[in-house]
């Protein structure tokens, strides 16, 4: 059994999600459910932090993706994914959910350019 | 590598679809003054107003010193204008803000957005699929059969979010566009309401012959449950030979790691060799990680990796043994002895399943002659210190090398060796068969010359042997020899050829095991049959489950069934499951006897699964794909097919002659060709003859692949020459249409399709797509 779980965070105006374990079909459904109780509050830049979830499977891509195209498209914020692994980065490129939001080392990184 | 020169390297891509892609992802670049400029250059350059117009709306944001909400009334104020400035709108339905949107849907409603130019409907498309709803879709269904890839892409994105529905009556048309990443995007949809045609669509596309197919396909694979496309990702690295197409279905693999994905994987490395079995290796070792990684397994990579290696080599003796073993029962005494041979010669590695057959077989073997034969055999395989030894040790160090070629170990191997060596052609063929075995077993790349001289040998078992045994030691010597031995009289040769060229080109191979199942002559079905259990399950599963549906000898059947129970599991079992529900003939009975066998498997595996569950589901399976083929006429792969055809029968290509040609510039033009012309060509009495429905006088124009090297470039003619290593040289002169931006240069390497136009010295054509 894989155990996947998410810690949030407000800070200078940017909702930051913090995920951890195996970002699967449930994984996903969680980080969702977590941006959905997030956007009514305003929220207009978001930071996805991956660096405890080295794996994120096609369900879980599908998840982000549907999560990148409300932020961006939707409500015209920004979105910023922070920690991705090589596995994880090359996914990204691939579907093209980099070309939703921008890849940052850290999260001091992000909120730096983020904050501007 | 720095993000903006990684866009201006993308931005000058021959192809304009990767050009126009990389423009989405500028918003969020940094440009300074310089960038600037060249973006401006670049702008000039470009020839497709589609992309120019893009490119001009980034570099017009680019100017705008801040980014002010554009009001309903701009917007409005600039659609009423008869000549509006298309660029500032498109820039302006950008920075709506959403209390605003509503009248902007309507006024873009009022001037009749659908009949905006090709270049601006994009971005309005991209706004309505924000703001857009139900009433927009009648005029976004037209717009999903524009000519313009880029305003049908951006229709049925905007369709799919407003009114999913819809699309499924626009099915037809987009599968059939000439567009690939419109005919995946269709596949994805078509997945929704009907999975198993939309695998069968995907597989068509990704084992296409034109790579932007499979690159489609691969794109749009993260989208599809990936345990539903597991196994033909599997085949698909099997088989293809582009390693960066195999690195993109590697990264699926480690997306989605689960439990029984690394044994498959480690089947498909074990029938590789070189840069693949690299590429396949790490492919692996990341899926071993991901596992880890994600915390769905214990054991690290390198103790899963032992474990694994140890469990394939166990299954594939099981699997050697149990094939062999059903030969000791033909009544060919000739067979029966083959079979002997091959578990005797399991006997030199230890292996005690083979010693244990093949004991309990000579104590039933009746033809003493027979029994005779195979016990001589036995007793020169039997490993030095499992033989009686001599009471004398001194006796067995007098003794010459030609009295120890019947007990071959590896102290006496270098010794045997160089006796060989001066007298392999006057040995007897039991003698020369146990050195070529020995040298399998104990000799190297520097032992390969002996082998070699035995490939001329006129005795088959000799020269199965000799390729037995430089497939182990040096593969690459027996590639000149290949395309010989494939056409071997003897189906003993031609099986361990076919095994070989596996290695190198396993499409190729698998074409030919093929035609040797649908022959009339058991013996060689019997043949292709052995070949499909030494390569890896998945890449011939489909022949497998073919064979049993057309086999009629009970040897062979029973062969297919060791094949399938080998490689049991579930999606394998709905498989043959629905063969035997369709099967009307006596062969039901194997069939079911399969299900059983396969069904006990499954439930006592690792993961088992309840037998009643698994017919349940099975016959659930049945039930659904009953309900879709009702309403599948339309859309039926082979129906879209047909209409594809129809369409490109204007350009006739050989597909199968460019499939060769861009395998031949891999493997070595000469083999391929040997085996394209040989073996799998289509009768050129038939491809010739014109299609029924062709243009009369219309000339068939075929063409040409041209892949190598630019000797020279006339920029202001955008010609460009190019040696076509494909033709040994054959100079090609080429006339670029607009998808290249610049004339490639001098020293440059060059792929294309072109249309020859004229012969000569130089051929003279006109580009038809690049690669």
């Amino acid at each position: 059994m894989t155990n996947f779980s998410l810690k949030t965070e407000k800070k200078d105006g940017i909702f930051i999600i913090r995920s951890n374990g195996y970002l699967d079909e449930k994984g996903g459904a969680i980080l969702f459910e977590a941006l959905q109780k997030a956007l009514p509050e305003g929220y207009q830049k978001y930071i996805l932090d991956l660096t405890e979830s080295p794996v994120i499977n096609s369900q879980g891509i599908a998840q982000i993706i549907e999560i990148s195209e409300i932020i961006v498209d939707e409500k015209s914020g920004e979105l910023a994914f922070v920690g991705l692994s090589e596995l994880t980065s090359g996914v990204f490129k691939m579907v093209g959910l980099l070309q939703m939001g921008e890849a940052y080392p850290s999260e001091a990184d992000a909120i730096a350019i983020m904050s501007n | 590598m720095d993000p903006v020169k990684e866009f201006f390297a993308d931005l000058k891509s021959p192809d304009p679809s990767i050009r126009f892609s990389v423009l989405s992802r500028i918003e969020d670049l940094a440009w300074d003054e310089q960038q600037q400029a060249a973006l401006r250059k670049l702008i000039d350059d470009e020839k497709d107003p589609g992309i120019r117009f893009h490119m001009q709306k980034v570099l017009a944001r680019l100017d705008q010193s801040d980014k002010d909400f554009a009001t309903a009334s701009e917007i409005d104020a600039l659609l009423r204008q008869d000549t509006r400035d298309e660029l500032a709108l498109a820039l302006m339905l950008e920075s709506v803000k959403r209390a605003d949107a509503h009248l902007i849907t309507s006024s873009l409603r009022r001037v009749g957005w659908q009949n905006f130019s090709s270049q601006l409907l994009p971005s309005v498309l991209k706004f309505l699929k924000k703001f857009g709803s139900f009433e927009d879709s009648p005029a976004i269904e037209m717009l999903c059969r524009h000519h313009d890839p880029r305003v049908l892409s951006a229709a049925i994105e905007a369709l799919e979010k407003i009114a999913p529905d819809s699309l499924k009556a626009l099915i037809v048309p987009l599968l059939v566009n000439p567009n690939f990443g419109i005919r995946s995007r269709a596949v994805r949809l078509l997945h929704r309401w009907d999975p198993n045609e939309a695998l069968r669509h995907f597989e068509s596309m990704l084992f296409s012959q034109i790579e932007s197919e499979k690159q489609s396909a691969l794109f749009h694979a993260f989208f599809f449950p990936f345990d539903q496309i597991e196994k033909l990702l599997l085949r698909f690295i099997s088989v293809e030979k582009d390693a960066e197409l195999i690195k993109k279905a590697g990264l699926l693999f480690m997306a989605n790691p689960h439990g029984q994905s690394p044994a498959r994987l480690l089947e498909v490395r074990q029938a590789c060799v070189g840069e693949k079995f690299k590429l396949i290796d790490g492919i692996l070792k990341g899926v071993l990680t991901s596992l880890y990684q994600a915390r769905i397994v214990q054991a690290t990579p390198e103790q899963m990796m032992e474990i694994l290696e140890n469990h394939y080599r166990q299954k594939r003796l099981k699997l050697f043994v149990e094939r062999y073993s059903i030969s000791l029962h033909s009544e060919d005494v000739e067979l029966r002895f083959k079979a002997a041979v091959k578990l005797c010669d399991l006997v030199r590695y230890r292996v005690p399943e083979a010693v244990a057959t093949i004991e309990a077989y000579l104590k039933g073997e009746e033809n003493s002659e027979l029994k005779n034969r195979v016990s001589e055999y036995l007793k020169g395989c039997r490993p030095a210190d499992e033989t009686v030894q001599m009471p004398i040790p001194a006796a067995v160090e007098e003794k010459k090398p030609a009295d120890l070629l019947n007990s071959i170990d590896a102290e006496n191997f270098a010794r045997v060796f160089t006796y060989a060596q001066s007298n392999f052609k006057d040995l007897s063929v039991d003698h020369q068969i146990s050195m070529l075995k020995a040298i399998e077993q104990f000799g190297r790349k520097n032992h390969a010359e002996l082998p070699g001289r035995a490939l001329k040998s006129d005795n088959s078992q000799v020269l199965a042997a000799a390729i037995d045994c430089l497939s182990k030691i040096d593969a690459d010597a027996l590639l000149p020899f290949l395309p010989q031995l494939i056409k071997h009289s003897s189906d003993e040769v031609r099986e361990s050829a076919i095994r070989v060229f596996a290695l190198f080109d396993k499409g190729q191979a698998i074409a030919l095991v093929e035609k040797m199942i649908s022959s009339i002559q058991p013996v060689q079905r019997k043949h292709a049959i052995l070949c499909c259990g030494h390569f890896d399950f998945q890449s011939v599963s489909h022949l497998v489950l073919k064979a049993v549906r057309i086999e009629g000898d009970p040897e062979n059947q029973q062969q297919l069934k060791s094949l399938l129970l080998a490689s049991a599991d579930e999606e394998l079992f709905y498989k043959v499951y629905a063969d035997f529900k369709a099967c009307n003939t006596s062969k039901k009975a194997l069939y079911e006897e399969i299900c059983n066998r396969m069904a006990d498997l499954i439930s006592s595996g690792e993961n088992p699964i309840n037998k009643q569950k698994l017919y349940e589901i099975a016959i659930q399976k049945l039930e659904e794909e009953e309900k879709c083929k009702a309403q599948r006429d339309a859309y039926r792969l082979e129906k879209i097919q047909e209409i594809r055809r129809d369409t490109e029968n204007k350009t006739e290509a050989d597909h199968g002659l460019l499939r060769f040609a861009l395998l031949a510039y891999s493997i070595g033009a000469i083999i391929t060709a040997v085996i394209w012309f040989g073996f799998l060509a289509p009768d050129s009495r038939k491809t010739s003859r014109p299609a029924k429905n062709q243009v009369k006088a219309g000339k068939t124009v075929r063409a040409v692949v041209v892949k190598g090297k630019v000797i020279g470039f006339e920029p202001e003619k955008r010609v460009v020459i190019v040696e076509n290593s494909l033709e040994n040289g054959k100079v090609y002169r080429i006339s670029l249409n607009s998808e290249f931006p610049s004339v490639p240069e001098t020293g440059s390497n060059f792929s294309a399709q072109v249309k020859p136009i004229k012969s000569g010295q130089e051929v003279i054509a006109e580009i038809i797509t690049a690669f």
